[in-house]
Parts: structure tokens; C-alpha cells; sequence
């Protein structure tokens, strides 16, 4: 870069070396709050961009005719047909009955993973004589009770439950514990030092430090629950979006099956956002980049 | 008529077992005490046994042989009586600068009420007093150690323990923060015994120094300047700079 000697040019101004283009995330040392708003509807903004292009190159690719439309449906004929599915009533019965069955597996599951969780965290003996049995049974897929499931409770809204439970409480034991379990020695050792009974330290120190993990678990758990709901309808179910899916594979309707993935699709989307919104609430006192 | 210490170790050796198996000697046969009042300072290099000697008056760590006695009784049942502040602030990220300082009477089953005021004013005392619904994330290293000191003294405390706490702030944070810290003294002179390594703030501070190396008492010098004591002011005293030279030619030469 040549050195310019201010004398030669005296018309010339500073200008700001990096212009951000508009469209660029990275708003430069703004406060948090405002960083967050300005940022945010531009990030939507994007999010939307995205999905009209892929939405675009899939209706492009069907219509240059580079997918086999026996393959794939259009992003039309799968809209005219959730249009229809939705007037009818068939969309609205089976996604009640879905969101029906992954709420109460959710509750279930979260209830008793945050439980056992806590208990694990607290009872290192008990723990460390357990554990072996934990990462067995989680390691085995789950899927694979599905049938016994339905063996032991018949076609309906209890099998799908069960098998979504099996799948949530894992997931939300090995997070509670995990979160009890990266308490900082420090603290722990104020705790000692400050004559806190057992109780107090949990209810004081262990509790608080396990929450953000909680949260991580519950995130997970909900989409795994919807998964494992779907799944469980797959398999066997008189209701729910996946015994929609069953129907339209055995009848060959590709477009039906789209249609369905799509609302699985925007489900699990809505589901994530509702808990994230939760979380930022109750996670207020961690710092920005830790979110 | 001497005093009744308010904490004493007497003979105390204490001995830590090595990854490899063996035992290695922290401390050497120490006796040591505080009066009532005084705000002893134990100075050293790292590794010279200063930081167990606190920890045996917090109870965290036991004598191989040896008694330690705090207010009267053994360390443990001591505990809710003193207040131990560790170099890293251990402050809790979830709660913010008010309530990290009522913890220590919350712990206590101190009412809400009485708590909060309680903390209210000690943050006042260390001049945060805007800042008590701040998070710590929200808050520099200095405020979190004076934070820290603020949970320290609130519930006024018989015997106050202090692992070099200042040692990770910058010079004139710890200038300022000294200040503080001889001022909420000051209020009702408690007993401290302060842990640290740096020579100014030991002298700056203590009524009393004891001097660690490897293990062993090596020297215990009593401080007379006056107070309120300033360390820009007593760098010009020639009594002052001889003691610099002393206490480093014994922390140099024993350890």
C-alpha cells in the first residue's frame, strides 16, 4: 500500500476501510441487545431466502425434467394436495393424533430421564455401578422394541408413547447428569468451605449449574419424541402422520408422502423455536456467545 | 496478658501423596497463630505450604499430625463462623452481584429481607452499588473480586481467610482494591490471615508477617506503620524499603 502524504491530496477524507455489505451478520460491537434485533430479522430474512431457492431448484429440476416425476413430486402438486388433505380433515385427525402422543412422551420421558438424571449426578456409588448397564441399553436401538411395544400394549396412542419415552428419557438422563456432574470444583469447594449441608448444595448449586443441560436435553427430547411418535406409527397405528405415511407408500401416492415429510418438517421447526424461546428467557445470565 | 489466639496451628505437619505413591512433605512441624485483630499475612513462594496452612484453618485439609484450632473448636464445626475467599472468585454465573453476596447468609437460613439489605450494603461498601442486578458475566475482574470480597465480609465473619484473592488484577486495580479492603477492616478489625505472594501488598496490609518457604516457618516480622498506610506514600520510607529487601532475601534464600 503506497503511503499517500496528505499534502499531495488535501480533498482526500478517511474512509472506512471494510464496508460491510447489508446483507453481512457480523454487526461490528453493538451492545448485545441490539446486535440481537438488528441482526435478527436480517437472519430471518436469509433463512427465508434459502428456503424459496431450494423450494425453486426443486420445482426447476422437476420441470426440466432431469428427476423422474414418478420419483419425485412438485412443490405445486404437494401444496394442492396438503390443501386438500387439510379440507378434508384427514391432515388435521392424524397430526392431532401425533402431536397428541409426542406431548404426553415428552412430558413422560423428560420427567423421568430429569429424575433419574438428578439421582445419577448425586449418588456417584450408585452411578458408577449403573453406569455400564446405561450405555448398554442406550447403545441398543431402540427401534427395535417397537414390535414388542405394540405386543404388550396393542395398536394405539400407548405403544408409540412407550417407544418415544424409551428414546426421550435417555437422552434427558445422560444430559442432567452430564450437567450435575460439570459443577466447577471451585464452587464446590465454596460450598464445602461455607458449611452448606448436602440439600443446600443441591438445591443451591447443582440444580442451577444442570439447568442449561436440562434444556439442551429437553431441545433434543422434543424432536426425538416427534421421531420416535412417527416411528412407532410407522410400524404399526391406527392414527397419526405416520400411519399416513404407511398408506400413501402401500398406494404408491409419492405426492401424499411428500406432503407428509413436509409438515413433519415444519413440526420439528416449530417445536425447536417454541423451545428455544424458552431457553433464552431462562438462560438470561449466561453470556451471549455461550447461547 | 496475652490473648487467646483466634485460630492456631501447633506442630502441624501435613503430607500429600504423589501420583507416583510416595509421600511428600507440605508442611514441616508449623506452629503458627492469630490474635485476635490482627491482619496476619503469610507471604512465600508457590509451593511453600502457604495456601494448606488456610486450608487447614477452612478444614478442607486434615493434619498428618499435629492440632489445629479455630474459634475455640476444631475447623469443622468452625465453619459457619469464618469466611474463606479463594484466588478464583467462585462466584455463581447464575445469580447476579446481589444474590451471590447473600449466599452466605442464605446458607445461614437468614430471612429474605434481612438478607438483601444486608447485601445491598455491603456492595454499597465496595462501591457497586449500581451493580447489583448484574450478572457476572456483565462485570470486570475487578468488580467480581470486589464482589467476591463483599460475600467475604457480609455476615460479619469471626475469622476472615484470603487466598491471594487480588492476585489477577492488574497494579492499580489492586491499589484501589487494598483500599477497600483496609476500609471495610477498619469498620471492626476482625481477624484475617491473608495468603500472598507480593511483597508490597503484604506490607502494605499486614500488622504481622509470616514468612513460608518450603514447608517451615522461616521468619514472623511485625509491622509497624501507621495506618491508614498508602503504598505510594511508604515507598519513600527508608524502613520500608529495608523490609522489601528483607522479606525477598528470605523468600529467595529459603525456598
Amino acid at each position: 500500500m503506497t503511503i499517500i502524504h496528505h499534502e499531495a491530496l488535501p480533498n482526500m477524507r478517511a474512509v472506512p476501510r471494510c464496508r460491510r455489505p447489508w446483507w453481512s451478520l457480523s454487526s461490528i460491537k453493538t451492545s448485545a441487545r441490539s446486535a440481537h434485533s438488528s441482526r435478527g430479522w436480517r437472519l430471518r430474512l436469509l433463512q427465508v431466502l434459502v428456503g424459496l431457492f431450494l423450494v425453486g431448484l426443486w420445482q426447476m429440476a422437476m420441470v426440466s425434467g432431469v428427476v423422474r416425476p414418478s420419483l419425485v413430486s412438485t412443490p405445486h402438486d404437494v401444496w394442492n394436495f396438503l390443501f386438500e388433505s387439510s379440507r378434508e380433515g384427514t391432515l388435521w385427525i392424524n397430526l392431532w393424533a401425533t402431536l397428541v402422543a409426542t406431548l404426553i412422551a415428552f412430558v413422560l420421558g423428560s420427567a423421568l430421564g430429569i429424575v433419574l438424571g438428578l439421582l445419577l449426578g448425586v449418588l456417584p456409588t450408585v452411578q458408577a455401578a449403573v453406569d455400564p448397564y446405561i450405555s448398554a441399553l442406550n447403545a441398543m436401538p431402540r427401534i427395535a422394541l417397537g414390535p414388542l411395544f405394540l405386543l404388550y400394549f396393542g395398536i394405539g396412542i400407548a405403544a408409540k408413547v412407550a417407544l418415544a419415552v424409551s428414546i426421550v428419557v435417555f437422552i434427558l438422563l445422560l444430559n442432567t447428569r452430564a450437567g450435575i456432574l460439570s459443577a466447577d470444583p471451585d464452587i464446590l469447594r465454596l460450598a464445602s468451605v461455607m458449611g452448606m449441608t448436602r440439600f443446600q448444595r443441591f438445591r443451591l448449586i447443582l440444580l442451577p449449574v444442570a439447568v442449561p443441560s436440562i434444556f439442551a436435553g429437553l431441545r433434543l427430547g422434543l424432536v426425538y419424541s416427534l421421531l420416535g411418535v412417527v416411528t412407532g406409527e410407522l410400524i404399526a397405528s391406527q392414527h397419526g402422520l405416520g400411519a399416513l405415511v404407511v398408506y400413501y407408500s402401500a398406494v404408491f401416492n409419492i405426492t401424499g408422502i411428500y406432503a407428509i415429510l413436509l409438515v413433519l418438517a415444519v413440526i420439528a421447526s416449530l417445536l425447536n423455536m417454541a423451545m428455544v424461546a424458552g431457553e433464552r428467557s431462562l438462560l438470561r445470565w449466561q453470556p451471549p456467545s455461550d447461547r | 496478658m496475652e490473648l487467646k489466639p483466634v485460630a492456631a496451628i501447633r506442630n502441624v505437619s501435613v503430607n500429600f501423596a504423589t501420583p507416583q505413591g510416595t509421600s511428600k512433605p507440605v508442611l514441616r512441624d508449623v506452629t503458627l497463630s492469630a490474635a485476635p485483630g490482627e491482619l496476619l499475612v503469610v507471604i512465600g513462594r508457590s509451593g511453600c505450604g502457604k495456601t494448606t496452612v488456610l486450608n487447614l484453618f477452612a478444614g478442607l485439609v486434615l493434619p498428618s499430625s499435629g492440632e489445629v484450632e479455630v474459634l475455640g473448636s476444631s475447623p469443622a464445626q468452625a465453619r459457619t463462623r469464618l469466611s474463606y475467599m479463594f484466588a478464583r472468585d467462585a462466584l455463581l454465573p447464575w445469580r447476579t452481584a446481589a444474590r451471590n453476596v447473600d449466599l452466605a447468609l442464605q446458607v445461614r437460613g437468614i430471612a429474605r429481607t434481612v438478607r438483601r439489605k444486608h447485601a445491598s450494603e455491603m456492595l454499597a461498601l465496595v462501591g457497586l452499588k449500581q451493580y447489583e442486578s448484574y450478572y457476572i458475566w456483565q462485570l470486570s475482574q475487578g468488580m467480581r473480586q470486589r464482589v467476591a470480597l463483599a460475600r467475604t465480609w457480609v455476615g460479619s465473619p469471626e475469622l476472615l481467610l484470603l487466598d491471594e484473592p487480588f492476585a489477577a488484577l492488574d497494579a492499580q486495580t489492586r491499589l484501589s482494591i487494598h483500599a477497600v479492603f483496609l476500609e471495610l477492616w477498619a469498620r471492626d478489625r476482625r481477624t484475617v490471615i491473608f495468603v500472598t505472594h507480593d511483597l508490597h501488598e503484604a506490607i502494605v496490609l499486614a500488622d504481622r508477617i509470616v514468612v513460608m518457604g518450603d514447608g517451615r516457618i522461616l521468619d514472623d516480622i511485625s509491622v509497624r506503620f501507621p495506618r491508614p498506610r498508602e503504598t505510594t506514600k511508604l515507598m519513600e520510607d527508608k524502613t520500608y524499603i529495608q523490609l522489601v529487601r528483607r522479606l525477598h532475601d528470605l523468600i529467595e534464600v529459603g525456598s
